[in-house]
Protein backbone atom coordinates (compact mmCIF):
# COMPACT_ATOMS: atom_id res chain seq x y z
CA UNK A 1 0.00 0.00 0.00
CA UNK A 2 1.26 3.56 -0.81
CA UNK A 3 2.31 5.13 1.97
CA UNK A 4 -0.24 8.27 2.81
CA UNK A 5 -2.81 7.65 0.41
CA UNK A 6 -5.76 7.61 2.68
CA UNK A 7 -8.23 7.01 -0.87
CA UNK A 8 -5.82 3.83 -1.36
CA UNK A 9 -6.69 2.66 2.48
CA UNK A 10 -10.15 3.62 2.60
CA UNK A 11 -10.64 1.07 -0.69
CA UNK A 12 -8.21 -1.24 0.84
CA UNK A 13 -10.53 -1.27 3.72
CA UNK A 14 -13.92 -1.26 1.62
CA UNK A 15 -12.67 -4.52 0.05
CA UNK A 16 -11.88 -6.26 2.81
CA UNK A 17 -15.30 -5.89 4.08
CA UNK A 18 -17.30 -7.00 0.80
CA UNK A 19 -17.14 -9.93 -0.75
CA UNK A 20 -17.80 -10.45 -4.36
CA UNK A 21 -21.47 -10.65 -3.92
CA UNK A 22 -23.53 -8.67 -1.62
CA UNK A 23 -24.53 -10.04 1.63
CA UNK A 24 -28.31 -8.35 2.43
CA UNK A 25 -30.76 -9.07 5.27
CA UNK A 26 -34.36 -8.95 5.50
CA UNK A 27 -35.47 -6.27 7.76
CA UNK A 28 -38.03 -6.88 10.91
CA UNK A 29 -40.36 -3.54 10.53
CA UNK A 30 -41.71 -3.79 6.75
CA UNK A 31 -42.76 -0.30 5.78
CA UNK A 32 -43.85 0.16 2.12
CA UNK A 33 -41.32 2.05 -0.44
CA UNK A 34 -42.87 5.81 -1.45
CA UNK A 35 -41.23 8.25 -4.14
CA UNK A 36 -38.86 10.44 -2.23
CA UNK A 37 -37.77 8.75 0.82
CA UNK A 38 -34.39 7.84 1.43
CA UNK A 39 -33.92 3.86 2.88
CA UNK A 40 -31.03 2.34 3.58
CA UNK A 41 -30.18 -1.44 2.39
CA UNK A 42 -29.83 -4.02 5.22
CA UNK A 43 -26.33 -4.81 4.42
CA UNK A 44 -22.48 -3.93 6.37
CA UNK A 45 -21.27 -1.40 5.37
CA UNK A 46 -24.75 -0.04 4.27
CA UNK A 47 -25.82 1.52 1.11
CA UNK A 48 -28.64 3.75 0.90
CA UNK A 49 -31.25 4.66 -2.21
CA UNK A 50 -32.96 7.89 -2.89
CA UNK A 51 -36.17 7.23 -4.75
CA UNK A 52 -36.61 9.55 -7.30
CA UNK A 53 -38.75 8.17 -9.58
CA UNK A 54 -42.09 5.68 -9.79
CA UNK A 55 -42.67 3.42 -12.74
CA UNK A 56 -45.92 1.72 -12.17
CA UNK A 57 -48.35 -0.13 -14.09
CA UNK A 58 -51.94 -1.26 -12.08
CA UNK A 59 -50.30 -2.52 -9.33
CA UNK A 60 -47.06 -3.26 -9.90
CA UNK A 61 -44.14 -1.10 -9.14
CA UNK A 62 -40.69 -0.13 -9.96
CA UNK A 63 -38.41 2.55 -8.15
CA UNK A 64 -35.56 4.84 -9.72
CA UNK A 65 -33.20 4.51 -6.72
CA UNK A 66 -29.73 6.95 -6.69
CA UNK A 67 -27.18 5.05 -4.60
CA UNK A 68 -25.84 7.10 -1.48
CA UNK A 69 -23.23 5.69 0.50
CA UNK A 70 -20.71 6.14 3.94
CA UNK A 71 -17.74 5.85 2.10
CA UNK A 72 -16.82 9.71 2.25
CA UNK A 73 -13.88 10.29 0.78
CA UNK A 74 -14.39 7.33 -2.32
CA UNK A 75 -17.52 8.65 -2.85
CA UNK A 76 -16.60 12.13 -2.55
CA UNK A 77 -15.63 13.97 -6.46
CA UNK A 78 -15.94 17.41 -5.69
CA UNK A 79 -17.63 20.37 -4.13
CA UNK A 80 -20.89 19.78 -5.90
CA UNK A 81 -21.63 15.89 -4.45
CA UNK A 82 -24.74 16.18 -2.36
CA UNK A 83 -23.69 15.21 1.27
CA UNK A 84 -26.49 14.20 3.73
CA UNK A 85 -26.09 14.50 7.40
CA UNK A 86 -28.15 11.97 9.58
CA UNK A 87 -27.32 13.62 12.92
CA UNK A 88 -29.86 11.00 14.74
CA UNK A 89 -27.98 8.20 13.39
CA UNK A 90 -24.87 9.36 13.47
CA UNK A 91 -24.17 9.18 10.11
CA UNK A 92 -22.61 11.15 6.83
CA UNK A 93 -23.67 9.87 3.35
CA UNK A 94 -22.32 11.11 -0.24
CA UNK A 95 -24.25 10.99 -2.92
CA UNK A 96 -22.83 8.74 -6.10
CA UNK A 97 -22.91 9.60 -9.76
CA UNK A 98 -25.39 6.65 -10.27
CA UNK A 99 -28.44 4.70 -9.88
CA UNK A 100 -30.33 1.86 -10.13
CA UNK A 101 -34.26 0.16 -10.35
CA UNK A 102 -35.46 -1.60 -7.86
CA UNK A 103 -38.90 -3.49 -7.30
CA UNK A 104 -41.15 -1.95 -4.77
CA UNK A 105 -40.53 -5.99 -3.18
CA UNK A 106 -36.99 -5.76 -2.86
CA UNK A 107 -37.24 -2.64 -0.74
CA UNK A 108 -39.98 -3.50 1.13
CA UNK A 109 -38.06 -6.65 2.95
CA UNK A 110 -34.12 -5.55 2.68
CA UNK A 111 -34.70 -1.74 3.32
CA UNK A 112 -35.38 0.43 6.32
CA UNK A 113 -37.21 3.68 5.62
CA UNK A 114 -34.87 6.77 7.35
CA UNK A 115 -36.73 9.47 5.96
CA UNK A 116 -38.18 12.04 3.25
CA UNK A 117 -36.28 14.43 1.12
CA UNK A 118 -38.00 17.37 -0.18
CA UNK A 119 -38.66 17.76 -4.13
CA UNK A 120 -35.96 20.71 -4.45
CA UNK A 121 -33.65 17.83 -3.15
CA UNK A 122 -34.78 14.88 -5.05
CA UNK A 123 -34.01 17.14 -8.14
CA UNK A 124 -30.52 18.14 -6.95
CA UNK A 125 -29.74 14.18 -6.38
CA UNK A 126 -30.80 13.51 -9.67
CA UNK A 127 -29.36 16.24 -11.41
CA UNK A 128 -25.95 15.28 -9.78
CA UNK A 129 -26.03 11.32 -10.98
CA UNK A 130 -26.96 12.53 -14.54
CA UNK A 131 -24.36 15.21 -14.80
CA UNK A 132 -21.29 14.15 -13.05
CA UNK A 133 -19.13 11.72 -14.87
CA UNK A 134 -17.47 8.59 -13.12
CA UNK A 135 -13.98 9.19 -13.07
CA UNK A 136 -11.30 7.03 -13.91
CA UNK A 137 -9.07 6.52 -10.77
CA UNK A 138 -9.39 5.03 -7.99
CA UNK A 139 -12.79 6.46 -6.77
CA UNK A 140 -14.46 5.02 -10.13
CA UNK A 141 -13.22 1.85 -9.48
CA UNK A 142 -14.88 2.12 -6.02
CA UNK A 143 -18.34 3.28 -7.83
CA UNK A 144 -18.16 0.22 -10.59
CA UNK A 145 -17.28 -2.00 -7.79
CA UNK A 146 -20.89 -1.06 -5.82
CA UNK A 147 -22.31 -0.98 -9.44
CA UNK A 148 -21.43 -4.17 -10.15
CA UNK A 149 -22.29 -5.43 -6.57
CA UNK A 150 -25.81 -3.55 -6.96
CA UNK A 151 -26.29 -5.21 -10.71
CA UNK A 152 -28.19 -8.01 -10.20
CA UNK A 153 -30.61 -6.32 -7.95
CA UNK A 154 -31.25 -3.79 -10.89
CA UNK A 155 -31.59 -6.85 -13.58
CA UNK A 156 -33.23 -8.63 -11.08
CA UNK A 157 -35.66 -6.04 -10.46
CA UNK A 158 -36.28 -5.03 -14.17
CA UNK A 159 -37.17 -8.42 -14.77
CA UNK A 160 -39.64 -8.90 -12.10
CA UNK A 161 -41.44 -5.60 -12.99
CA UNK A 162 -41.26 -7.50 -16.77
CA UNK A 163 -42.53 -10.77 -15.66
CA UNK A 164 -45.72 -9.05 -13.64
CA UNK A 165 -46.35 -6.77 -16.98
CA UNK A 166 -46.63 -10.62 -18.32
CA UNK A 167 -48.86 -11.65 -15.99
CA UNK A 168 -51.47 -9.00 -18.28
CA UNK A 169 -50.74 -11.52 -21.27
CA UNK A 170 -50.83 -8.87 -24.13
CA UNK A 171 -50.58 -9.81 -27.33
CA UNK A 172 -47.59 -8.55 -28.82
CA UNK A 173 -46.84 -6.95 -32.28
CA UNK A 174 -44.29 -9.15 -33.66
CA UNK A 175 -41.92 -7.76 -36.76
CA UNK A 176 -38.92 -9.43 -38.45
CA UNK A 177 -35.97 -7.25 -38.74
CA UNK A 178 -34.56 -7.19 -42.34
CA UNK A 179 -31.25 -9.57 -43.13
CA UNK A 180 -29.82 -6.30 -44.17
CA UNK A 181 -30.25 -4.64 -41.25
CA UNK A 182 -29.63 -7.33 -39.43
CA UNK A 183 -26.11 -7.75 -41.24
CA UNK A 184 -25.58 -4.03 -40.71
CA UNK A 185 -25.45 -4.02 -37.05
CA UNK A 186 -23.37 -7.54 -36.97
CA UNK A 187 -20.83 -5.76 -38.69
CA UNK A 188 -20.96 -2.61 -37.08
CA UNK A 189 -19.00 -1.56 -33.70
CA UNK A 190 -21.69 -3.21 -31.41
CA UNK A 191 -19.99 -6.30 -32.77
CA UNK A 192 -16.94 -5.41 -30.64
CA UNK A 193 -18.58 -3.86 -28.15
CA UNK A 194 -19.03 -5.19 -24.81
CA UNK A 195 -19.35 -3.35 -21.81
CA UNK A 196 -18.21 -3.72 -17.76
CA UNK A 197 -21.03 -5.29 -16.82
CA UNK A 198 -23.30 -7.16 -19.50
CA UNK A 199 -26.90 -7.36 -19.50
CA UNK A 200 -29.77 -7.79 -21.79
CA UNK A 201 -32.23 -5.81 -20.49
CA UNK A 202 -32.67 -1.93 -20.53
CA UNK A 203 -34.69 0.58 -19.18
CA UNK A 204 -34.66 3.48 -21.51
CA UNK A 205 -36.04 7.21 -21.02
CA UNK A 206 -39.91 5.74 -22.39
CA UNK A 207 -39.55 2.03 -22.50
CA UNK A 208 -38.22 -1.45 -21.49
CA UNK A 209 -36.31 -3.52 -23.30
CA UNK A 210 -35.15 -7.32 -23.21
CA UNK A 211 -32.74 -9.42 -25.31
CA UNK A 212 -33.91 -13.19 -24.75
CA UNK A 213 -31.89 -15.77 -26.67
CA UNK A 214 -34.32 -18.17 -27.99
CA UNK A 215 -32.58 -21.34 -29.24
CA UNK A 216 -35.44 -22.02 -32.34
CA UNK A 217 -35.45 -18.72 -33.64
CA UNK A 218 -32.23 -16.84 -32.54
CA UNK A 219 -32.10 -14.02 -30.23
CA UNK A 220 -35.71 -11.46 -29.80
CA UNK A 221 -35.78 -8.34 -28.59
CA UNK A 222 -38.78 -7.62 -26.48
CA UNK A 223 -40.20 -3.79 -26.16
CA UNK A 224 -42.85 -2.81 -23.72
CA UNK A 225 -43.55 0.88 -24.17
CA UNK A 226 -45.70 3.75 -22.28
CA UNK A 227 -49.85 3.37 -22.44
CA UNK A 228 -50.26 6.40 -23.23
CA UNK A 229 -48.13 6.24 -26.96
CA UNK A 230 -51.42 3.55 -27.59
CA UNK A 231 -52.63 4.46 -30.93
CA UNK A 232 -49.82 7.35 -31.97
CA UNK A 233 -47.49 6.94 -34.47
CA UNK A 234 -44.43 6.07 -33.27
CA UNK A 235 -40.77 5.51 -34.67
CA UNK A 236 -37.67 2.89 -32.96
CA UNK A 237 -34.94 3.25 -34.11
CA UNK A 238 -30.83 2.32 -33.00
CA UNK A 239 -28.45 4.49 -34.03
CA UNK A 240 -31.02 6.37 -36.80
CA UNK A 241 -31.86 2.75 -38.90
CA UNK A 242 -35.14 1.90 -38.34
CA UNK A 243 -36.51 -0.54 -36.86
CA UNK A 244 -40.71 0.23 -36.89
CA UNK A 245 -42.72 3.35 -37.51
CA UNK A 246 -46.06 3.38 -37.41
CA UNK A 247 -49.20 3.01 -35.34
CA UNK A 248 -48.86 1.88 -32.25
CA UNK A 249 -51.84 -0.89 -31.43
CA UNK A 250 -50.25 -2.58 -28.06
CA UNK A 251 -47.59 -2.12 -25.77
CA UNK A 252 -45.71 -4.77 -26.31
CA UNK A 253 -43.37 -5.36 -29.61
CA UNK A 254 -41.28 -8.01 -30.63
CA UNK A 255 -38.16 -7.90 -33.17
CA UNK A 256 -37.12 -11.40 -34.29
CA UNK A 257 -34.37 -11.69 -37.20
CA UNK A 258 -32.54 -9.16 -34.95
CA UNK A 259 -28.35 -9.16 -34.57
CA UNK A 260 -26.66 -11.90 -33.35
CA UNK A 261 -23.96 -10.02 -30.66
CA UNK A 262 -21.89 -11.03 -27.99
CA UNK A 263 -23.18 -8.16 -25.75
CA UNK A 264 -26.07 -6.42 -25.96
CA UNK A 265 -25.84 -3.37 -23.63
CA UNK A 266 -24.42 -0.99 -26.07
CA UNK A 267 -27.21 -1.86 -28.82
CA UNK A 268 -29.77 -1.39 -26.32
CA UNK A 269 -28.83 1.65 -25.04
CA UNK A 270 -28.80 2.86 -28.76
CA UNK A 271 -32.66 2.26 -28.79
CA UNK A 272 -34.64 5.55 -29.45
CA UNK A 273 -38.41 5.53 -29.16
CA UNK A 274 -40.52 8.77 -30.29
CA UNK A 275 -43.49 9.91 -31.08
CA UNK A 276 -43.66 10.69 -34.94
CA UNK A 277 -44.72 13.83 -35.46
CA UNK B 1 -8.88 -11.47 13.67
CA UNK B 2 -10.69 -11.10 17.09
CA UNK B 3 -14.64 -11.94 16.45
CA UNK B 4 -17.07 -9.47 18.27
CA UNK B 5 -19.97 -10.81 17.63
CA UNK B 6 -20.72 -12.16 21.14
CA UNK B 7 -19.79 -8.77 22.72
CA UNK B 8 -21.92 -6.86 20.69
CA UNK B 9 -25.00 -9.36 21.03
CA UNK B 10 -24.62 -8.66 24.32
CA UNK B 11 -24.63 -4.78 24.17
CA UNK B 12 -28.19 -5.49 21.53
CA UNK B 13 -30.01 -7.54 23.88
CA UNK B 14 -29.01 -5.52 26.75
CA UNK B 15 -27.31 -8.07 28.26
CA UNK B 16 -23.66 -6.33 28.96
CA UNK B 17 -22.14 -6.61 32.40
CA UNK B 18 -20.68 -3.05 33.09
CA UNK B 19 -16.89 -4.16 32.94
CA UNK B 20 -18.03 -5.80 29.58
CA UNK B 21 -18.77 -2.83 28.45
CA UNK B 22 -16.30 -0.51 29.89
CA UNK B 23 -13.69 -3.43 28.34
CA UNK B 24 -15.51 -2.91 25.01
CA UNK B 25 -15.59 0.96 25.20
CA UNK B 26 -11.57 0.57 25.74
CA UNK B 27 -11.44 -1.47 22.12
CA UNK B 28 -13.71 1.51 20.78
CA UNK B 29 -11.53 3.90 21.48
CA UNK B 30 -8.61 1.99 20.03
CA UNK B 31 -10.25 2.18 16.84
CA UNK B 32 -10.87 6.05 17.09
CA UNK B 33 -7.09 6.18 17.74
CA UNK B 34 -6.57 3.68 14.51
CA UNK B 35 -8.98 6.07 12.66
CA UNK B 36 -7.52 8.94 12.96
CA UNK B 37 -4.18 8.38 12.78
CA UNK B 38 -4.36 5.94 9.44
CA UNK B 39 -7.01 7.24 7.45
CA UNK B 40 -7.05 11.44 9.39
CA UNK B 41 -4.52 13.29 10.33
CA UNK B 42 -2.83 14.77 13.38
CA UNK B 43 -4.32 17.97 12.70
CA UNK B 44 -7.64 16.38 12.60
CA UNK B 45 -7.29 14.62 15.76
CA UNK B 46 -5.97 17.65 17.50
CA UNK B 47 -9.41 19.49 16.16
CA UNK B 48 -11.22 16.55 18.33
CA UNK B 49 -9.22 17.57 21.57
CA UNK B 50 -9.95 20.90 21.29
CA UNK B 51 -13.53 20.54 20.57
CA UNK B 52 -14.14 17.72 22.82
CA UNK B 53 -11.33 17.90 25.40
CA UNK B 54 -9.21 15.21 26.95
CA UNK B 55 -12.07 12.51 26.64
CA UNK B 56 -12.68 13.43 23.46
CA UNK B 57 -11.75 9.26 22.36
CA UNK B 58 -14.70 8.56 24.80
CA UNK B 59 -16.94 10.83 23.74
CA UNK B 60 -16.57 9.16 20.06
CA UNK B 61 -16.40 5.52 21.44
CA UNK B 62 -20.21 6.67 22.69
CA UNK B 63 -21.43 7.73 19.31
CA UNK B 64 -19.95 4.17 17.99
CA UNK B 65 -21.73 2.60 20.37
CA UNK B 66 -25.09 4.54 19.50
CA UNK B 67 -24.28 3.88 15.74
CA UNK B 68 -24.11 0.12 16.61
CA UNK B 69 -27.58 0.31 18.11
CA UNK B 70 -28.76 2.19 15.70
CA UNK B 71 -27.76 -0.68 12.67
CA UNK B 72 -29.48 -3.37 15.35
CA UNK B 73 -30.28 -5.69 12.54
CA UNK B 74 -27.35 -5.64 10.40
CA UNK B 75 -24.89 -6.70 12.74
CA UNK B 76 -26.89 -9.10 14.18
CA UNK B 77 -27.22 -11.18 11.48
CA UNK B 78 -23.36 -10.66 10.50
CA UNK B 79 -22.07 -14.37 11.59
CA UNK B 80 -18.51 -12.69 12.45
CA UNK B 81 -18.02 -9.16 13.40
CA UNK B 82 -14.12 -8.29 12.90
CA UNK B 83 -12.82 -5.04 13.76
CA UNK B 84 -12.80 -3.62 10.24
CA UNK B 85 -16.95 -2.99 10.50
CA UNK B 86 -16.22 -1.23 13.70
CA UNK B 87 -12.98 0.61 12.19
CA UNK B 88 -15.50 1.72 8.93
CA UNK B 89 -17.99 3.12 11.10
CA UNK B 90 -15.63 5.09 13.35
CA UNK B 91 -14.42 6.57 10.42
CA UNK B 92 -17.86 7.97 9.19
CA UNK B 93 -18.63 9.38 12.55
CA UNK B 94 -15.28 11.41 12.06
CA UNK B 95 -16.15 12.27 8.85
CA UNK B 96 -19.80 13.46 10.07
CA UNK B 97 -17.96 15.83 13.12
CA UNK B 98 -15.23 17.39 10.42
CA UNK B 99 -18.52 18.35 8.23
CA UNK B 100 -20.38 19.77 11.04
CA UNK B 101 -17.29 21.76 12.31
CA UNK B 102 -17.95 19.65 15.67
CA UNK B 103 -20.82 21.15 16.56
CA UNK B 104 -22.82 19.18 18.10
CA UNK B 105 -25.63 18.51 15.12
CA UNK B 106 -28.80 17.70 17.42
CA UNK B 107 -29.47 16.92 20.72
CA UNK B 108 -28.80 13.97 23.29
CA UNK B 109 -30.64 11.60 21.50
CA UNK B 110 -32.23 8.67 23.80
CA UNK B 111 -31.02 5.32 22.01
CA UNK B 112 -34.88 4.21 22.62
CA UNK B 113 -35.72 7.22 20.23
CA UNK B 114 -33.85 4.92 17.28
CA UNK B 115 -37.29 3.05 16.54
CA UNK B 116 -38.92 6.26 16.41
CA UNK B 117 -37.23 6.15 12.63
CA UNK B 118 -38.93 3.48 11.75
CA UNK B 119 -42.36 4.51 12.10
CA UNK B 120 -45.02 5.28 9.72
CA UNK B 121 -46.40 8.67 10.29
CA UNK B 122 -43.55 10.02 11.94
CA UNK B 123 -41.84 11.54 9.08
CA UNK B 124 -38.26 12.41 9.31
CA UNK B 125 -37.70 15.29 6.98
CA UNK B 126 -34.27 15.13 5.42
CA UNK B 127 -32.51 17.41 3.76
CA UNK B 128 -29.10 18.14 1.24
CA UNK B 129 -26.48 20.19 3.01
CA UNK B 130 -26.18 23.38 1.38
CA UNK B 131 -22.64 25.08 2.76
CA UNK B 132 -20.18 22.81 3.54
CA UNK B 133 -17.25 22.95 6.26
CA UNK B 134 -14.23 24.30 4.67
CA UNK B 135 -12.32 22.13 6.91
CA UNK B 136 -14.10 19.05 5.75
CA UNK B 137 -13.98 20.45 2.14
CA UNK B 138 -10.23 21.06 2.43
CA UNK B 139 -9.97 17.71 3.31
CA UNK B 140 -11.56 16.05 0.89
CA UNK B 141 -9.78 17.57 -1.74
CA UNK B 142 -6.43 16.79 -0.02
CA UNK B 143 -7.57 13.48 -0.03
CA UNK B 144 -7.95 13.29 -3.60
CA UNK B 145 -5.11 15.74 -4.64
CA UNK B 146 -2.78 12.94 -2.75
CA UNK B 147 -3.98 10.28 -4.35
CA UNK B 148 -3.25 12.04 -7.61
CA UNK B 149 0.16 13.18 -6.86
CA UNK B 150 1.16 9.32 -6.00
CA UNK B 151 -0.66 8.34 -8.59
CA UNK B 152 1.85 10.58 -10.94
CA UNK B 153 4.56 9.57 -8.97
CA UNK B 154 3.79 5.96 -9.93
CA UNK B 155 3.14 6.51 -13.32
CA UNK B 156 5.81 9.15 -14.71
CA UNK B 157 9.46 8.35 -14.44
CA UNK B 158 12.55 9.77 -13.03
CA UNK B 159 13.16 12.28 -15.34
CA UNK B 160 9.78 12.57 -16.65
CA UNK B 161 9.30 14.09 -12.85
CA UNK B 162 12.39 16.49 -12.99
CA UNK B 163 10.78 17.78 -16.17
CA UNK B 164 7.45 18.61 -14.10
CA UNK B 165 9.16 19.99 -11.40
CA UNK B 166 11.56 22.14 -13.91
CA UNK B 167 8.11 23.50 -15.81
CA UNK B 168 6.19 24.24 -12.41
CA UNK B 169 9.36 25.95 -11.14
CA UNK B 170 9.44 27.95 -14.34
CA UNK B 171 5.76 28.97 -14.26
CA UNK B 172 5.64 29.97 -10.47
CA UNK B 173 8.84 31.68 -10.59
CA UNK B 174 9.37 34.37 -13.29
CA UNK B 175 13.15 34.53 -13.59
CA UNK B 176 14.87 30.71 -13.83
CA UNK B 177 17.98 30.37 -13.49
CA UNK B 178 18.96 27.65 -15.47
CA UNK B 179 21.64 28.31 -18.71
CA UNK B 180 19.49 28.48 -22.33
CA UNK B 181 20.74 25.16 -23.57
CA UNK B 182 19.85 23.32 -20.44
CA UNK B 183 16.71 25.33 -20.77
CA UNK B 184 15.55 23.92 -24.38
CA UNK B 185 16.39 20.75 -23.38
CA UNK B 186 13.54 20.95 -20.91
CA UNK B 187 11.53 22.39 -22.74
CA UNK B 188 11.76 19.32 -25.18
CA UNK B 189 10.85 17.25 -22.78
CA UNK B 190 8.34 18.95 -21.51
CA UNK B 191 6.55 18.87 -24.79
CA UNK B 192 7.33 15.28 -24.66
CA UNK B 193 5.66 14.92 -21.14
CA UNK B 194 2.70 17.06 -21.72
CA UNK B 195 0.14 14.23 -23.62
CA UNK B 196 0.89 11.45 -21.19
CA UNK B 197 0.74 14.04 -18.06
CA UNK B 198 -2.82 15.04 -20.34
CA UNK B 199 -3.98 11.48 -19.92
CA UNK B 200 -2.72 10.85 -16.21
CA UNK B 201 -5.12 14.34 -15.38
CA UNK B 202 -8.07 13.41 -17.24
CA UNK B 203 -8.54 9.81 -15.76
CA UNK B 204 -8.24 11.84 -11.82
CA UNK B 205 -10.81 13.92 -12.36
CA UNK B 206 -10.21 17.63 -9.71
CA UNK B 207 -13.02 19.32 -10.81
CA UNK B 208 -13.38 22.56 -8.45
CA UNK B 209 -9.30 22.16 -7.60
CA UNK B 210 -7.22 25.18 -7.96
CA UNK B 211 -4.52 25.12 -10.09
CA UNK B 212 -2.39 26.15 -7.07
CA UNK B 213 -3.87 23.77 -4.70
CA UNK B 214 -2.06 20.83 -7.21
CA UNK B 215 1.11 23.07 -7.89
CA UNK B 216 1.68 23.21 -4.03
CA UNK B 217 0.74 19.29 -3.69
CA UNK B 218 3.60 18.27 -6.64
CA UNK B 219 5.95 20.42 -5.08
CA UNK B 220 5.80 19.56 -1.63
CA UNK B 221 5.80 15.63 -2.18
CA UNK B 222 7.87 15.20 -5.53
CA UNK B 223 9.41 18.48 -6.65
CA UNK B 224 11.17 19.24 -2.85
CA UNK B 225 12.32 15.79 -2.40
CA UNK B 226 14.11 15.83 -6.08
CA UNK B 227 15.90 19.20 -4.89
Amino acid sequence: MRKKDRLQREWELYKSLRGKELQIFSVSTKIPPKLNELRELCTLPPIYFALTEELSFDQVKLYKALVLTEEIGLGWLNPETPIIKLPRLKTLLVALPFWVYLDENFLLNHTNKLGVLNEDDIHRLEGYAERVQIPQDIRGKYIRFLMKLLSPYNTESILTYLEKLEEYQFVPSVFTISDDLKNYYENSHYAYAKAASSKNVHKGKNFFAIVEKIPEIGPKLTLYLPQDYLGQKITIKVENKVLFEGPLETIKLEFTNIPELPDYTSWLEAIDVEISV
Amino acid sequence: MRDYKQIIEKLLNNQISSKEYQTFLNVLKRIFKQALKVHFTTNIEKLFHKYFGPDYLEVLASELIFKIVSKKESFLNLSFINKKYLLTTAINIIYLYLSSEFKLVEKEVNLDDLSLTQEEGKEQEIKVEGLLSPKFVNFLEDSALNHLVLSLKEKLTKRELETLCWYLDKAYKQNPKELKAIADALYKRWERLKPKLRRILEEEVLKGTSADKLFYAIKSEICDKYS
